[in-house]
């Protein structure tokens, strides 16, 4: 097989044992520490919750035990910032490229801002602003500032490789602007769409830095109970939490990669 | 997918949560609330058993709950807040607590407690070496504060972040004492503090129990309790010591906040903290009960001598929490340095 | 971007469909940081900015913070140079499981990844462990808790980052270049230099901006790891839950949005 960069083999498996040494590098401490949940090797340590925390099943059964409110926190916190992330981020991506008005791409750009200002600086000052307002809203509203550029720039990038004309041509054909909308431009938008959802998630469920600074004891999300789990459990719990941490997320990036990973890089922040 | 059932499937999702948020369960909710801090793990499950309220665990320290009910005060979103003696008195004189005198208060030794019931004291414990004897790699178990200035000790200990945690707070305070400083002088206790750091490995925000568990924190200043539950109930190769030279009782408190969002509840909590099953269950992780005659006899005879403990005296919790702010900020500044 | 836009449509439609958008990044975002600055502004003789720039802790968390991420930010691109080359350019079997595999951390909190920093390089981590079983010395004990086990941290979490911004930007090389650089007889190494290496200085400059960003926001691996080097989102948090400084820290705040931003737009300079 022909190498498509023209590199000789030699330079070309360089390359790929270099990715394959990375992957493996970012790996090996996920693995070291998901085996402890298994293992009952001493280097793991004792475990400190009691008798009824023996067997494998036994750990998971105390991790979503302790921590199952803040399980279904991230649940809902997901359930809420995904769909509004797509129906503030999604119209608003389309409008850039296909109507653009004075100031939009002013306006496209500060979307992209937020990547820049610190979690911590930002959580500290919607506290300052809205400390008043539901912590759940604020929380949302955290969540949404991270995830919002990832939807408008993957669904912008989705726009403009589709051809403007099939919308043109389904109007000429006498359909209205909803109808294109609903007919033409969605159906061609859903693989954009399900691959902004997909990445909404996969940053919110992780997200901690602005999660942390806005929890309240009953508003803990499931990384900041992890992050109790690191402090205060025994590294098997620990290990247990992790993976439990990682169950959804792990389809989730396959799925993105199955989408069309070409998307996904675009659809990160550059 | 069209827009619509994308719209529909949102706000079904949206209703779904807000309804689920709106039938919460009942709840107290407690700052510094550490599972394995004084057991606090088994109190609230053994809390939620007997009364079916829910008392979620909160990683705050001491010094951290109460700036975050400084902070809360025109919307306070806790009920109530555990901390070590000074931090607890600091609070009630900063007007955050409101007066309360839980069942079983005339139990309390007077000396425990604030007459108009603005924080009293739910156990006691000592400052104390926890010493994970395995992990120290051939070294002896030091026995004195003077031994713990030893090459031999190098990256092998800790001790929380007094700005963080109210028993760090108490060490660093009593350890000035102990070198001959006062409430105005910080410098004895500093200058100690600045050659221990040599052999200080982190300064811990978070609860560091499983990591000296484990064998990765070999020596830990902290509460005695944290020490005995280790080697008695988690089985741990840990040894307590109370140093030579001699060290710190720590009266740990509680008080009711003012405006607390769930202040019956609250209140009914408070009280059963003070029965004899409560105490008998903080005494299972070694933190000595307040009331007389609750601590289980096989708990007693796992602890170390009262001989051993003559060494521990009481420190002034008034003098104490006036000087909290002032050596917390001479800590940071001197100890953890410039932040380079 | 080529220009295919429509020769009909109101903009009058695209801004009204971008309102919830403007809405939202005024109320969570606009409001937020305006207040902040004008805390900071309205404050007296900007006593509070002054202090966190003068000499001390505040000005060295935040050079600190400044410091570490442009670390960060070299060393991650450099190393994410190959793979993300290799993951754009090259087919082999494997590659997508490979990709998965490298994404994975970007979900991670710096919480979690200081915990795996200990793990791996604490006192007992499973590096000085191993390395204990095989040569019978003790080497990297504690590492973690050192700069350079923060700074290991930090490229942990920069990596992924890296690769996947700078492989969607190789992906998009006209592939025409190259083949009309080979057709003239450059080699491997030429075209990289002289073809690869223009065209990539676009995208290396906004890999450079978002992983910069990315650490100068990190609080969770300090929070772990750090014993006496401080960066700047810790001492936020210091200040803000220990002490009660919310002068202080909403000057550092500030100061750290500030710089980051700045950064930013530097590396942004003469990009399309």
């Amino acid at each position: 097989m022909r190498a498509a960069t023209g590199f000789p083999g030699g330079l070309r498996r360089a390359g790929i044992a270099a990715t394959v040494v990375l992957a493996l590098a970012l790996l090996t401490p996920i693995v070291v520490t998901a085996t402890g949940a298994f293992s009952r090797a001493e280097w793991y340590g004792q475990r400190s919750e009691g008798a009824g925390v023996e067997t494998v099943p036994d750990l998971f059964r105390y991790v979503t035990g302790i921590w199952g409110g803040a399980l279904l926190r991230s649940v809902q916190v997901v359930a809420v910032v995904v769909p509004l992330a797509l129906a503030i981020g999604a119209p608003a991506a389309w409008a850039f490229r296909r109507r653009p008005f004075p100031g939009s791409r002013l306006l496209e750009s500060a979307a992209l801002v937020p990547l820049s200002v610190p979690g911590v600086a930002l959580g500290f000052s919607l506290i300052q602003v809205a400390g008043g307002a539901p912590r759940f809203a604020l929380l949302v509203a955290g969540h949404l500032v991270y995830t919002l550029p990832m939807v408008v720039k993957t669904v912008a990038n989705a726009v403009e490789t589709f051809d403007p004309r099939l919308e043109s041509a389904a109007r000429s054909l006498g359909a209205g602007e909803w109808e294109t909308a609903a007919r033409v431009t969605v159906p061609l938008l859903t693989p954009a769409l399900v691959l902004s959802a997909l990445l909404v998630f996969a940053v919110s469920w992780g997200e901690f830095n602005v999660s942390f600074l806005l929890a309240t004891p009953l508003l803990q999300t499931f990384p900041a109970a992890l992050y109790l789990t690191y402090t205060t459990n025994s590294f098997p719990v620990a290990a247990a939490a992790t993976l439990v941490f990682l169950a959804p997320v792990v389809p989730a990036l396959l799925a993105i990669q199955a989408l069309g990973g070409e998307e996904f890089h675009r659809g990160l922040p550059a | 997918m069209t827009r619509k059932t994308f719209l529909a499937l949102s706000l079904l999702t949206l209703s779904a949560t807000l309804a689920a948020i709106a039938a919460e369960e009942k709840v107290v909710i407690q700052y510094d609330c550490i599972p394995n801090y004084a057991n606090w793990g088994g109190v609230t499950a053994l809390y939620k058993k007997v009364a079916g309220v829910t008392v979620p665990p909160d990683p705050k320290g001491s010094s951290v709950a109460l700036a975050a009910l400084e902070k809360e005060k025109d919307s306070p979103q806790a009920d109530t807040a555990y901390y070590s003696g000074a931090i607890g008195f600091l609070a009630a004189e900063k007007g955050l607590h409101e007066p309360y005198k839980p069942k079983g208060w005339e139990k309390i030794p007077a000396a425990l407690r604030d007459p108009e019931g603005r924080w009293w004291t739910v156990h006691t414990s000592a400052i104390a070496f926890v010493v994970n004897a395995k992990a120290l790699g051939g070294a002896p178990v030091p026995r004195s504060w003077k031994d713990l200035l030893k090459p031999v000790y190098k990256g092998k200990i800790a001790y929380d972040d007094p700005t963080w945690g109210g028993t760090s707070f108490t060490l660093v305070y009593g350890v000035n004492e102990l070198f001959g400083g006062s409430d105005k002088n910080f410098k004895p206790g500093l200058d100690y503090l600045k050659k221990l750091d040599a052999n200080v490995s982190s300064y811990p925000r978070e609860s560091v129990y499983n990591s000296v568990l484990r064998g990765e924190i070999p020596i830990w200043i902290n509460a005695d309790g944290n020490g005995y539950k280790m080697k008695w109930v988690d089985n741990g190769p840990v040894e307590v010591v109370l140093p030579a030279e001699g060290t710190f009782t720590m009266p740990l408190v509680m008080g009711l906040v003012k405006g607390a969002p769930h202040k019956e509840e609250a209140k009914k909590y408070l009280d059963w903290l003070l029965t004899r099953e409560a105490q008998a269950e903080f005494a299972k992780g070694y933190f000595l009960p307040v009331i007389p005659g609750a601590m289980p006899p096989e708990v007693a005879s796992h602890v170390l001598s009262e001989k051993e403990y003559q060494r521990a005296r009481a420190l002034d919790l008034a003098r104490m929490a006036a000087a909290s702010d002032a050596l917390k900020k001479a800590w940071t500044e001197q100890i953890r340095g410039t932040g380079r | 971007m080529t220009d295919r836009r429509p020769p009909t449509g109101s903009s009058l439609t695209g801004a009204l469909l971008s309102l919830p958008l403007v809405l939202f990044l005024a109320a969570a975002v606009a409001w937020p940081l305006a207040s902040l600055a004008g805390h900071a502004l309205s404050d007296p003789g900007w006593r509070a900015v002054r202090q966190v720039l003068a000499a001390g802790r505040y000005r060295t968390a935040l050079v600190n913070s400044l410091g570490l991420s442009a670390a960060a930010a070299l060393g991650s691109v450099l190393l994410a140079v190959a793979p993300a080359w290799v993951l754009a350019r090259e087919r082999f079997p494997g590659r997508n499981a490979l990709r998965t595999a490298i994404s994975l951390p970007l979900t991670f909190s710096g919480v979690l990844v200081g915990f795996l920093m200990v793990v791996l390089l604490g006192r007992i981590g499973a590096i000085p462990e191993a390395l204990a079983y095989l040569t019978g010395r003790r080497m990297f004990e504690g590492a973690a808790y050192t700069v350079a086990g923060l700074f290991l941290a930090y490229l942990y979490f920069e990596l992924p980052r890296a690769v996947m911004t700078l492989e969607s930007a190789f992906r998009r090389f006209p592939r025409e270049l190259d083949s009309a650089a080979r057709a003239l007889g450059a080699g491997p190494l030429q075209r990289l230099l002289k073809v690869g290496l223009p065209l990539a200085a676009p995208a290396l400059r906004s890999t450079l901006a978002v992983t910069f960003s990315a650490s100068m926001g990190s609080f969770g691996v300090a929070l772990i790891l750090s014993r006496r080097f401080t960066v700047a989102p810790l001492e936020i948090y210091t200040e803000m839950t220990g002490f009660l400084n919310d002068e202080v820290a909403g000057a550092l705040a500030l100061m750290l949005a500030l710089s980051t931003l700045a950064v930013d737009r530097l590396l942004s300079v003469g990009k399309r």
